[in-house]
């Protein structure tokens, strides 16, 4: 029989049993929208599970370190809260005014307090710019840097001489590049010795560098969390998050994670715990976006986050993988099995029994299309509502899901119709 | 030619055996109409089955044309019963829930055959019988009578050269009976071989040589 036959034979059964077919249909929309959804769920629980920690530290050298994680797509709400805490902690008595400098151990600041006073940050310049304040061009605006060695933009500025510690590497952005948004990648081509002139583009600021650590020292970023201990710095006493990905690996590689972090040197140490307790204040009254703790406890709770609550919903979705799996093989089934004296008759007209097998299988497959496309779509929209990245989950979910459709389709199609042949109406031994 | 040639059939159960053919001999000649007679139980419709490709023989030989069909494969078997058997059956066989056109074509969408040519295979073969009119009517909707024209059309429709027919008049009254016997041998005269399972007599007495299955074994031909 002709492929189109059986194609049509298939419809037609469909269509004659149409009303079996949507029941059966509807209940395998059902648990496909369950399926699905949990390990949408699944991944957008991990999401909402990991906030924004700030991390802060004083190391004996008295530098005072705020440091951040947070996602690289927050909806608007949290975003605008996030950045009002970073707002709120240039507020902070004392920073602002340029007591403090943004200064990690391996580079320092240059520009002066004059300089500071006049400067227009990357940020303000495109306000500006949308507000038609300014008519300066994105290359004027960048005058101050034909003075510099390197290009950066500041939240970059660790990844820089992370990397240059390990790969003795300069960095260096073009110049007539326009950017939008805080996350751009740069070309790493030459290396950055001691005296480097780093200009930073976001903020308009200015440094040097001052030290430039051996190959193979701590700060090595795009190391696994789980893994590896958190690095520390040269006293052992700051400790330095990997700057890449908080979760890696597997399917938790969804997450871009960006680090910022805020260095200040303080005068003493009893400034240091001010500045402490000032940026736990300002948390505090944002809410719950924002919380203040210290690495250990940090690290320690989200292991226990992720043993309390990611593998009772890994169960779950083990349970509800196999309850989906039983519905479909016994309404298939049962549904062949109520059809023996058609498919005898089939059999008597001449229809083989590979090819009664076909139409089985060619139904079964429609059957469960039917139900597994709309309850995908359905789904996808709907858990990718207020994720900025929406294509990112969904792409990066969907070969689990591809696997799952093949387990599902082979069992739903396939093994009833084994089962069915020794029930099958004509004895042939 | 059909030869059967010591053909026994037996049926094994957990706890009982049951022979219902033993040691069989026939042969049916190319455009026979041959009725098979015999009591419930007697294993004429085994013999039909075994005729039909539809069971395999326990022992013995059967032969069609040459083709020794006892050492068919299963695989073989579907595809001797696709191109040279047609059946008909007592209670019709027919699928409730497609129109008597979609009935007859079925065999025809086994074959592989194309659409135009099925319209056409299926529509000469209803004006044959005389069921024209039912085309687009289902078959709980036609009278028995009916719906058996529509099974013989189903297997005239296919051209295959062997008919078999199970008690075709067992579920009709007597005049539908006589008319169909009536088709029955107009198909015989389109060259067909013709094997009729019956305990009817007078329904027997159509064709052109009766044989009296008992016991499982053939008492006469």
């Amino acid at each position: 029989m002709r492929l189109s036959g059986i194609i049509r034979l298939a419809a037609d059964r469909i269509y004659m049993h149409r009303r079996k077919f949507l029941l059966t249909v509807f209940m395998l929309f059902l648990s496909f929208c369950m399926l699905i959804g949990v390990l949408f769920g699944f991944y957008q629980y991990n999401y909402a599970l990991i906030r924004v920690n700030a991390v802060v530290q004083c190391d004996k050298n008295r530098l005072f370190k705020v440091e951040f994680k947070y996602f690289e797509s927050m909806d608007e709400k949290n975003a605008g809260q996030f950045f009002q805490f970073m707002n709120a902690l240039y507020e902070i008595d004392g920073i602002r005014a340029g007591k403090y400098v943004a200064e990690p151990i391996n580079y320092q600041l240059i520009t002066t307090q004059a300089e500071e006073e006049s400067i227009v940050s990357m940020l303000e310049y495109q306000q500006q710019v949308k507000n038609g304040e300014t008519t300066l061009s994105v290359a004027e605006f960048y005058e101050n840097s034909k003075e510099a060695d390197v290009l950066f933009l500041d939240n970059q500025l660790v990844d820089i001489c992370q990397l240059l510690d390990v790969n003795q590497k300069k960095i260096s952005l073009k110049e007539d590049e326009e950017y939008t948004d805080m996350a751009v990648g740069y070309e790493r081509q030459k290396e950055m010795p001691v005296g480097t002139r780093l200009y930073d583009m976001l903020t308009g600021r200015k440094y040097q560098v001052t030290q430039v650590l051996k190959k193979g020292s701590a700060f090595i970023p795009g190391s696994l969390f789980f893994s590896t201990e958190p690095e520390l710095s040269l006293d052992d006493s700051l400790v330095t998050l990997p700057n890449d990905r908080w979760i890696k690996g597997g399917y938790s590689s969804v997450y871009q994670v960006y680090q910022n972090n805020i260095y200040y040197i303080a005068d003493e140490k009893e400034e240091c715990q001010h500045l402490a307790e000032q940026v736990e204040k300002a948390a505090k009254d944002l809410g719950q976006w924002v919380e203040v703790k210290s690495f250990p406890r940090l690290v320690r709770e989200y292991r226990e986050m992720e043993q309390r609550e990611r593998m009772p919903m890994l169960v779950f979705v083990l349970i509800l993988l196999f309850l989906s799996i039983m519905n479909i093989f016994l309404s298939t089934l049962i549904s062949l099995l109520s059809q023996k004296k058609e498919l005898g008759i089939m059999l008597a007209c001449g229809i083989t029994k590979k090819e009664i097998y076909r139409i089985l299988f060619v139904e079964n497959l429609l059957r469960f299309l039917t139900a597994f496309c709309p309850a995908y779509a359905l789904m996808c929209y709907y858990h990718s509502r207020g994720l900025e990245n929406n294509m990112a989950v969904v792409v990066k979910i969907l070969p689990f899901l591809i696997v799952i459709l093949v387990i599902l389709l082979l069992i739903a199609a396939m093994l009833p119709i084994f089962f069915f042949r020794k029930k099958y109406p004509v004895a042939f031994r | 030619m059909i030869q059967l040639r010591n053909v026994s059939k037996i049926y094994r159960g957990e706890t009982f055996e049951t022979k219902a053919l033993d040691q069989v001999d026939l042969e049916i000649k190319t455009n026979e109409f041959l009725a098979v007679m015999g009591s419930s139980g007697s294993g004429k419709s085994t013999l039909l089955n075994l005729l039909g490709g539809m069971d395999f023989l326990t022992e013995g030989e059967y032969e069609y044309d040459g083709m020794k069909i006892h050492e068919f494969s299963e695989k073989q078997l579907e595809q001797f019963r696709k191109e040279k058997i047609s059946f008909v059956f007592q209670q019709f066989a027919l699928m409730d829930r497609y129109t008597v056109f979609e009935n007859i074509e079925m065999p025809l969408l086994a074959m592989g055959i194309k659409k135009k040519e099925r319209k056409q295979i299926v529509e000469a073969n209803m004006e044959k019988l005389g069921i024209t009119p039912l085309k687009d009517k289902y078959p709980p909707y036609i009278s028995g009578g009916q719906q058996q024209r529509t099974a013989i059309a189903r297997a005239l429709a296919k051209g295959s050269e062997l008919i078999l027919a199970d008690e075709p008049t067992g579920a009709l009254d007597q005049k539908c009976g006589e008319e169909l016997m009536e088709v029955l041998l107009t198909m015989h005269q389109l060259k067909k071989t013709i094997v009729m399972v019956t305990h009817n007599e007078k329904i027997a007495a159509y064709a052109d040589r009766i044989v009296t299955v008992s016991d499982g074994k053939i008492c006469s031909k």
